[in-house]
């Protein structure tokens, strides 16, 4: 019995040791300008009031031919490190993935290398085909606007996973196996649905046609358009020193832990659904060059949201879903774009058709598992920036 | 870690304490109450899901008491404290009180269905920080843990030494299913379900 009672208290003092991470922060010594704005005395008040009220670090960015520009930070990049937050650190983008991927599939269209009625089963192996809800009669149109009625990857069975193995990394056809052979939510082009598995066989079409979705990404959008400061993650090992730490309130109480290595770990491992870390700036310059037609001929057509259900409209904010963008309406005004919603991490990136307004939120506090946080980014963060605007 | 090694004193003490009461009793050559001891690895998921794709440490110490005395169809009140090593989650202290049907086959293997409920108090696995809001800088602090509730069932298969000889100790694989509620958003996370899958013995001291 002392025996098995001495190797018990071993193995709990052994259980009990863990690593902090401490993340590759460096302080970028960021010395932009960009503060021409006539507005920005109110927005840095913004956004010093949302970091002293549930975001550990936050950048902005607000382009407005008319005003001017606005690009500020507040708030931490690195807490154990006291690094302030600057608009020169890099951050995780999430679904922000889903806009650029829609941008190569119009690229490819407009090379009339696929259309957008074309079965998704003329490219991909039936082997895939087979085990996808819906696989036989979806479009790439249907994926692009997520009416496949597949369901999604991020469900109970892959949460589950996630708290058994946080950092695992997952290959695309790893991440689909998480739909396969489920029943369809509804029809294939009916019902709107968001989904990560269709931007995922998207990833896949780009894969196949292009042979390498990350190069793809690359010689088609960041280096043409200069995107110095974005980059696909490719494995956690490589990433960039200004890439901002990630942090999570797991209790919505205020309390913070560092889960930079989950958050990087999953950019990297949700391969077909993520993998894209950028600046404020790049974003603004990727948007703007996607809406005024310098990346494909039919950003009308990306626009052509269709309404997304009730119920996601008062919990996700967006009205409307196109060509992986989502129209977003908070008080009368149309913006387009897209968010991006992670463990420790969140992004906004959206573009005013009618002002030719650009707006950039890039944070580093985890709104995936908290309605309250992603309320605050997604919904009254946007709302204050309107109401400083207009 | 102060505070899981207040938590490992008070698990040794009860320990220390179970010891000493089940030496002072004398109702019968055995001690009424027998020492549970179940080590065995922690999982997230429905039961039987997931259960060894990651080692996170379980161990308890506990007792029952007996309700009936029917050999074959027994019925118990069985109670333990546990402690749960889990790097992802959080590790936990927990507190359960379970209501034990054992069925004894005439083989001395007994099969065992439990329904129980319970608290656990659950720590961050990384060091947190707060906003110190007088000067808008972070402040490490201490972690005192988060308080849930657990409802759960139990199952056993084990083998009884003691209806064949004279050695009062049971073997068992358990697997105890629980549903820790809530864990991080009410809304969208209201339950955490996970398993832990265990080798359990139970002894009874002689007096």
């Amino acid at each position: 019995m002392k025996i098995l009672i001495i190797t018990v208290l071993f193995l709990f003092m052994a259980s009990s040791c863990t690593d902090d991470y401490v993340g590759p922060n460096i302080d970028t010594n960021c010395s932009l300008s960009n503060q021409t704005h006539t507005k920005s005395a109110a927005l840095k008040n913004l956004l010093d009031a949302n970091t002293k009220d549930g975001f550990v670090g936050m950048t902005v960015l607000v382009d407005d031919p008319k005003e001017g520009q606005w690009l500020g930070s507040s708030g931490y990049a690195s807490i154990e490190e006291n690094i302030k937050m600057n608009p020169c650190h890099i951050h995780h983008t999430a679904s922000l993935y889903k806009t650029f991927i829609a941008t190569v599939v119009m690229q490819l269209v407009d090379e009339n290398e696929i259309a957008l009625d074309d079965k998704l089963s003329d490219y991909i192996s039936l082997e895939i085909i087979d085990k996808i809800p819906n696989g036989n009669s979806i479009t790439i149109l249907d994926l692009l606007q997520q009416r496949t009625g597949i369901p999604d990857i991020f469900e109970v069975e892959f949460i589950t996973d996630f708290f058994n193995n946080q950092t695992k990394t997952y290959s695309i056809e790893e991440l689909l196996e998480y739909v396969y052979v489920k029943e369809p939510l509804s029809e294939a082009g009916t019902t709107f649905q968001y989904s990560d598995a269709n931007y995922s066989l998207l990833t896949l079409l780009i894969n196949e046609i292009e042979g390498n979705h990350i190069e793809a990404l690359k010689s088609r959008i960041f280096e043409p358009l200069n995107l110095n400061h974005t980059y696909f993650l490719e494995k956690v090992s490589e990433i960039p020193a200004a890439l901002s730490n990630s942090y999570w309130d797991r209790y919505n109480d205020g309390k913070y832990e560092n889960n930079s290595d989950v958050q990087t770990s999953l950019t990297v491992g949700l391969r077909g659904s993520d993998g894209i870390v950028s600046s404020a700036e790049d974003l603004m310059k990727f948007m703007q060059a996607l809406a005024k037609g310098n990346l494909v001929n039919g950003f009308s057509q990306m626009i052509n949201c269709l309404d997304v259900p009730a119920a996601i409209q008062k919990n996700e904010v967006y009205s409307g879903y196109g060509l992986g963008i989502m129209r977003v309406n908070i008080s009368g005004e149309n913006w387009y774009g897209h968010f991006g919603n992670h463990i420790g991490s969140g992004a906004i990136m959206l573009y005013n058709l009618d002002r030719d307004i650009t707006i950039v939120a890039l944070q580093n506090t985890g709104t995936f598992f908290s309605d309250e946080i992603k309320g605050k980014f997604f919904f009254q963060l946007l709302g204050d920036i309107e109401e400083i605007l207009f | 870690m102060v505070t899981l090694r207040k938590y490992l004193l008070i698990f040794i003490g009860l320990l220390g304490v179970h010891i000493s009461i089940a030496q002072d009793a004398n109702a019968s050559s055995y001690t009424k109450f027998p020492l549970k001891i179940a080590i065995g690895n922690h999982a997230v998921g429905f039961p039987f899901q997931n259960s060894f794709n990651a080692f996170n440490l379980h161990l308890s110490l506990g007792t029952e008491l007996g309700l009936n005395k029917n050999l074959k169809h027994s019925l118990f009140l069985s109670s333990d404290l546990g402690y749960i090593s889990n790097g992802v989650i959080g590790s936990s202290i927990n507190l359960n009180v379970d209501f034990v049907y054992r069925y004894t086959h005439k083989t001395n293997f007994f099969l065992e269905t439990a329904l129980g409920i319970g608290m656990l108090n659950q720590f961050h696995p990384r060091d947190i920080y707060a906003l110190n809001e007088s000067d808008g800088t972070y402040d490490k602090i201490s972690d005192n843990g988060t308080i849930a509730s657990l409802i759960g069932f139990k199952t056993a298969l084990g083998y009884d030494f003691s209806k064949k000889t004279d050695f009062p100790f049971r073997i068992a694989f358990s697997h105890h299913f629980f549903i820790q509620t809530a864990y991080f958003d009410l809304r969208n996370f209201p339950i955490m379900p996970q398993s832990s899958s265990n080798i359990l013995i139970s002894y009874k001291f002689k007096k």
